[in-house]
């Protein structure tokens, strides 16, 4: 096992390396002079702008810039961005505890929607209840998240008053942070006010994010079960007379199965739409500074949030292979 | 919707069961067919796309009035059956007093071209990538894969914007930002399929008996990964149309005034409670365009693979 | 400082609770200063909290450092939390912040008198060396500050004595005051004791004390009960940042937020329509145009610029799309500023002339081009696409990026752009160099516009002292301006901001700054 996790880590550097030259290559492509853009609001000269472009290393020979990118990356410097005035991996990381907490409500919901009723879908095939449920769950890939997101607040923060239009938590709920994760903090802390507050503020982001991953896990979910449906084991075990709640539970283990892998691929989609949902709600997370980043044409801190969202994916796709091979009796470790 | 951008995996384990793909002969393609046509939410999504594309195709003709039109005086007016509405406007007018109808009507064209063009290139692409791969297998494949997993480690609507930002805006730069980040998911199918089958024993003879290896993969493969590839591009096409959306809400869409759906959604965000039928038309008909072919997909992949339908 | 001092950004401690305020003192307390800290803000502690004020903008603050950034939104909270030697009233004139008094001494010499009284949130007087050290640390090189340039006028700050401070510029220049009131005063013993960590808990003279910054999320701020001006009627005001309107406006409605103070034009009826909030104009220190690559065909006749110009009906476009938030302008200034001529008529609209002026430029069948614009203004730009199209003008427009925009602009490429400009200095002086001044092309390409009679006449109405003759020279230059009509000038937007209808006290300010220590909410 330890030498299969040797092997995987050792086969990622590659990978990392390819992600390093992608970042780079793309962030240097897109349009803009980025020291023009920062002094645009000034009165500046020629001699400025190439005095600054000096001080970032930008005239030099790309592959020597590439060097000094790789040996700022191994040492943890993503460099500094020039809109915040902070290093990138500062702000990176402070804004990461929104994003995850919203990302693993948003695959929670997700689960709790797509879970039953893929089994139900399975077990049910072709019945109405099968219909309806594909044709919400595909309903929920099918409209455009910030669509559902302006609808909501119109209707559950507007209309109705019952949940806030945007942020994460109300300040009068007097939360005292720990972790930056605040449904923990609140916990962390006792806090009851604060801790109806934050989730008050999730539901209407993590339903939307939520809702378009159910409809892709409900349907693994369901084709998984339909392909355990037809193993020995289930047919047999059924033969025997065992109870069908039992069959269903045993078939639910083994088809979760692939829907693991499919969870793990998510990850990446989450990040992806994180950067619109987390725009429409005023999320404080990586998603919407990826926005702040490409519009003030803050090219370190673009190139640092890109080149984060891929190793986390790249680490993501690392895990649910484990996991898959740890649930999986049939993948060895050899 | 930027979860939409790996659709297409959900797929894999299933597709990539060589039985799915086993050679399949005239009589099993009339089987499918027949399947298909049995399935009436496929039929459905179908009849529903088609009749779209029509639309696109006849605006022309079909549309009440030039989509570009302005009316400034008699901007925002209602559908013909609200209060204040006229048959003149049957969808209503946007907030430059243009037709909605017209405009959904010519949108269409955008949505239709844009997923076509898309999902055909990353097809053709990716597939031919990720058959030689497959099939010759070695240092070309190692090669492939890492480049897959490289590509694979951005998300889709990251990439999307990245191109979009590089590229800027236009219909032809949104293709390319959409099949540069497109691609992936045909390569991988293709080349996990053909892999499976360079195995099979019809393969296996033909290389015995000296068949070569370009004829094989013309003659043998290809068919083979032709319902798999079919299935793909289905939920290609709606993640296309849904990313098209979310391009615009983020100012990278098509940029110009060609009507687009997305913008279409976009612009009458500003206007949701005052007029509600700017966002919401262009709205349902990127749903009812969506599931449409979802179910269309859907019903493919059943008829494809007979083993699902009985248990 | 000290270690459990709350930084910006790892500063969630930040949401309040008595428990929180106990531990920034105890973090203060460690440090210097600290016994003057905990005078004020200890009763803020006592005081049992009234529910905080919340005003949003789409964009959060980028630092915490007065001349380190270049957006309005940062300023608007730096103005809270520090202050600055003169400022200007919602009517634009001159008023003394920390300086109750000044004079002119000579045309470059500008002397100070610094309010009695006034003290730093800790309760330490405010001296001339304070400014000093504010407007040196600002034009050092090597603070690399972004808003340098607004100071750069200055030549050298000397402090007098403790309330005394002496300002000469590098030349005689009327809006020396006006630059002054963008550059806050930092305490010059806390910087240069604790260097750039001051910055991340920092100390001012405005009306309200920094008490946390969570990026994206809020600032928050607690009232200065020793301001000059009179402790603020507020205890706690929240600065959210809500990028999208729609959502903010949806908060606003809600009341999850109570001051907006800038919004786009197309929510003004939604919000005038609703008995819960308060809309308010004011009119604005900003012109919009679109600019006129004058150095590409068929741009470089003037005759086609001038009949862009006529084709534009600017009343429909202001009546329909802008809601009536907008005056319609003849040249490249707004009316209240140094320089305007009101004699000038402008371009009316009139689609026969603009054919004519066409035809005559040999271009009777028009032609096509492609406006650059940002997602914001895509709706005006398309009806005036669409305008243009009935003289034969087929515009295509281009949402771009704002970033593209101005790279595009700067280096020449683009053909036509919207645009807006702001000067809430209100001089032509300003503008008229920026955009039109050769001497610029170097660095703006923008419309290639450049005359050297016309930098003649710019050259010397900025470096005239007597503003009635200075008004009278850029008089000329507006009238050249418009008749050369490198820009389609188009209106001045108004002002437009919002309120919860219980918020009492909040001015909606022409330069579109706020301050909020006699708001109340009822």
């Amino acid at each position: 096992m330890l030498n299969y996790l040797l092997r995987r880590m050792f086969l990622l550097l590659p990978v990392i390396v390819g992600i390093s030259i992608l970042t780079f290559t793309l962030i240097r492509l897109i349009p803009g002079d980025p020291v023009a853009i920062m002094l645009q609001d000034q009165p500046h000269t020629a001699e400025d702008l190439s005095r600054i472009r000096t001080q970032w290393g930008l005239d030099e020979p790309l592959l020597v810039q590439y060097g000094r990118y790789v040996r700022q990356l191994v040492t943890g410097d993503f460099g500094r961005s020039f809109m915040l005035q902070q290093p990138v991996l500062s702000v990176i990381l402070d804004q990461l505890p929104a994003t995850i907490e919203l990302a693993v409500v948003s695959l929670v919901i997700s689960l709790l929607i797509a879970l039953p009723v893929g089994v139900v879908s399975a077990v049910r095939q072709y019945s109405r209840f099968d219909r309806i449920g594909t044709v919400i769950a595909t309903l929920g890939i099918s409209m455009p998240g910030f669509w559902i997101g302006l609808m909501l607040i119109v209707v559950f923060s507007v209309k109705l008053g019952w949940l806030p239009a945007s942020g994460r938590i109300d300040y009068v709920a007097g939360l005292e942070p720990i972790t930056g994760f605040y449904l923990l903090d609140s916990l962390l802390t006792g806090n009851l006010s604060a801790l109806t507050s934050t989730l008050k503020h999730l539901i209407m982001p993590a339903m939307v994010l939520g809702s378009a991953m159910a409809a892709l896990t409900m349907r693994m979910v369901r084709s998984s079960m339909l392909e355990v449906a037809k193993q020995d084991y289930v047919v047999s075990a059924r033969a025997k007379g065992l109870k069908e709640r039992a069959v269903i539970v045993h078939m639910l283990r083994n088809a979760l199965i692939p829907t693991i892998t499919v969870l793990g691929m998510q990850i990446s989609g989450l990040l992806g739409g994180a950067i619109v949902i987390e725009t429409i709600f005023a999320w404080p997370g990586t998603g919407r500074l990826t926005v702040q980043a490409i519009s003030s044409r803050d090219y370190f801190l673009l190139q640092g949030i890109v080149f984060f969202f891929a190793i986390t994916t790249v680490f993501f796709n690392l895990i649910t292979d484990i996991v898959y091979g740890l649930v999986d009796p049939r993948i060895r470790y050899s | 919707m930027g979860t939409r951008g790996i659709a297409t995996d959900e797929q894999l384990p299933t597709l990539a069961d060589p039985a799915v793909a086993a050679g399949r002969s005239r009589r099993e393609i009339v089987a499918t067919a027949r399947r298909l046509a049995r399935n009436r939410m496929a039929m459905f999504g179908a009849i529903v796309y088609l009749a779209i594309a029509l639309m696109a195709l006849l605006a022309p003709v079909i549309a009440p009035h030039d989509p570009g039109a302005q009316q400034l005086l008699d901007r925002l007016k209602p559908p013909a059956l609200m209060a204040g509405g006229s048959t003149e406007h049957l969808l209503g007018t946007d907030n430059l007093g243009r037709d909605i109808l017209s405009r959904l009507i010519y949108g269409a064209r955008v949505s239709i071209v844009v997923g076509l063009v898309t999902v055909t290139i990353c097809a053709v692409f990716g597939s031919l990538l990720g058959a030689i791969g497959g099939y010759l297998g070695g240092r070309i494949d190692y090669l492939l894969v890492l480049l897959l997993d490289i590509w694979m480690a951005f998300p889709f609507l990251v990439l999307a914007i990245a191109m979009s930002a590089v590229l800027g805006p236009g219909p032809m730069n949104l293709i390319l930002a959409l099949v540069l980040s497109g691609w992936v998911a045909y390569c991988r199918v293709v080349r996990g399929e053909v892999m499976s089958l360079r195995e099979r024993d019809f393969v296996v003879a033909a290389r015995v008996v000296g068949v070569s290896d370009s004829r094989i993969i013309a003659r043998h493969l290809v068919p083979n990964v032709l319902g798999p590839i079919l299935v793909l591009a289905m939920l290609e096409m709606a993640t296309v149309i849904i990313a098209e959306a979310a391009l615009s809400f983020l100012g990278l869409g098509v940029g110009s005034s060609i009507p687009t759906w997305g913008a279409m959604l976009n612009d009458g965000r500003a206007y949701l409670r005052q007029a509600w039928w700017l966002a919401t038309f262009p709205g349902v008909i990127i749903s009812v365009l969506v599931l449409s072919i979802n179910f269309f997909g859907d019903g493919l992949r059943d008829a494809l693979d007979p083993r699902l339908r009985n248990r | 400082m000290t270690s459990d001092k709350p930084s910006s950004f790892s500063g969630r401690s930040g949401i309040p609770a008595a428990m929180t305020r106990r531990t920034l003192l105890q973090g203060a307390a460690a440090g210097a200063g600290a016994a003057a800290l905990g005078g004020p803000l200890q009763q803020g502690v006592s005081a049992q909290d009234s529910p905080p004020l919340i005003v949003a903008q789409t964009a959060d603050i980028e630092t915490l450092d007065p001349p380190m950034h270049r957006a309005r939104a940062t300023q608007n909270v730096h103005q809270l939390i520090y202050d600055s030697l003169v400022h200007r009233d919602e009517n634009l004139q001159m008023v003394g912040h920390l300086a109750e008094s000044w004079e002119v001494v000579d045309d470059v010499t500008y002397r100070f008198t610094i309010r009695e009284g006034a003290t730093w949130q800790d309760g330490s007087p405010v001296t001339a060396h304070d400014v000093k050290f504010s407007y040196d640390r600002t034009l050092d090189p090597a603070t690399q500050a972004p808003r340098a340039g607004l100071l750069d006028m200055v030549e050298s700050t000397e402090a007098v004595d403790d309330r005394t401070v002496e300002i000469t510029t590098k030349f005689a220049d009327p809006l020396v005051m006006v630059f002054l009131t963008y550059h806050a005063i930092v305490p010059m013993n806390l910087v240069t004791e604790q260097g750039e960590a001051f910055f991340e808990h920092p100390v001012g003279a405005g009306p309200y004390a920094f008490e946390s910054w969570q990026l994206n999320e809020q600032v928050v701020l607690k009232a200065n009960p020793n301001y000059w001006d009179g402790a603020p009627l507020i205890d706690t005001v929240i600065i959210r940042a809500i990028p999208d309107p729609a959502t903010l406006v949806a908060e606003l409605e809600s009341g999850g937020v109570d001051i907006v103070p800038i919004l786009p034009a197309s929510f003004y009826e939604q919000v005038q329509g609703n008995s819960d909030l308060t809309a308010l104009t004011a009119p604005g220190t900003a012109v919009n145009y679109v600019g006129l690559n004058t150095t590409m065909a068929p741009f470089d006749n003037v005759l086609v610029r001038q009949a862009l110009n006529h084709a534009i009906d600017r009343d429909t476009i202001i009546a329909a799309l802008l809601q009536g938030l907008a005056t319609p302008i003849s040249g490249p200034f707004f009316p209240e500023v140094r320089g305007f001529d009101p004699d000038v008529a402008g371009y009316a609209y009139d689609v026969d002339k603009a054919k004519a002026l066409l035809e005559e430029a040999g271009l009777g069948s028009g032609f096509d081009a492609t406006l650059d614009t940002v997602a914001a203004n895509k709706e005006v730009s398309e009806a005036m696409a669409g305008m243009w199209q009935e003289i034969g003008v087929n515009v295509t427009v281009n949402t771009i990026e704002p970033g593209v925009m101005t790279e595009r602009t700067n280096s020449g490429q683009s053909q036509m752009w919207f645009s807006s400009w702001g000067d809430s200095s209100a001089d032509a002086g300003v503008t008229l160099f920026r955009h039109f001044h050769s001497s610029q092309r170097e660095l703006f390409k923008d419309t290639g516009y450049s005359r050297e009679d016309l930098d003649q006449i710019i050259d010397e109405g900025r470096a005239t002292i007597d503003l009635e003759r200075r008004a009278e020279i850029f008089r000329e230059a507006h009238r050249i301006v418009v008749d050369d009509a490198p820009w389609v000038f188009l209106w001045q937007p108004t002002a437009f901001g919002a309120t919860r209808a219980n918020v009492q006290g909040f001015v909606l300010r022409p330069d579109g700054y706020f301050f909020l220590h006699k708001v109340s909410k009822g």
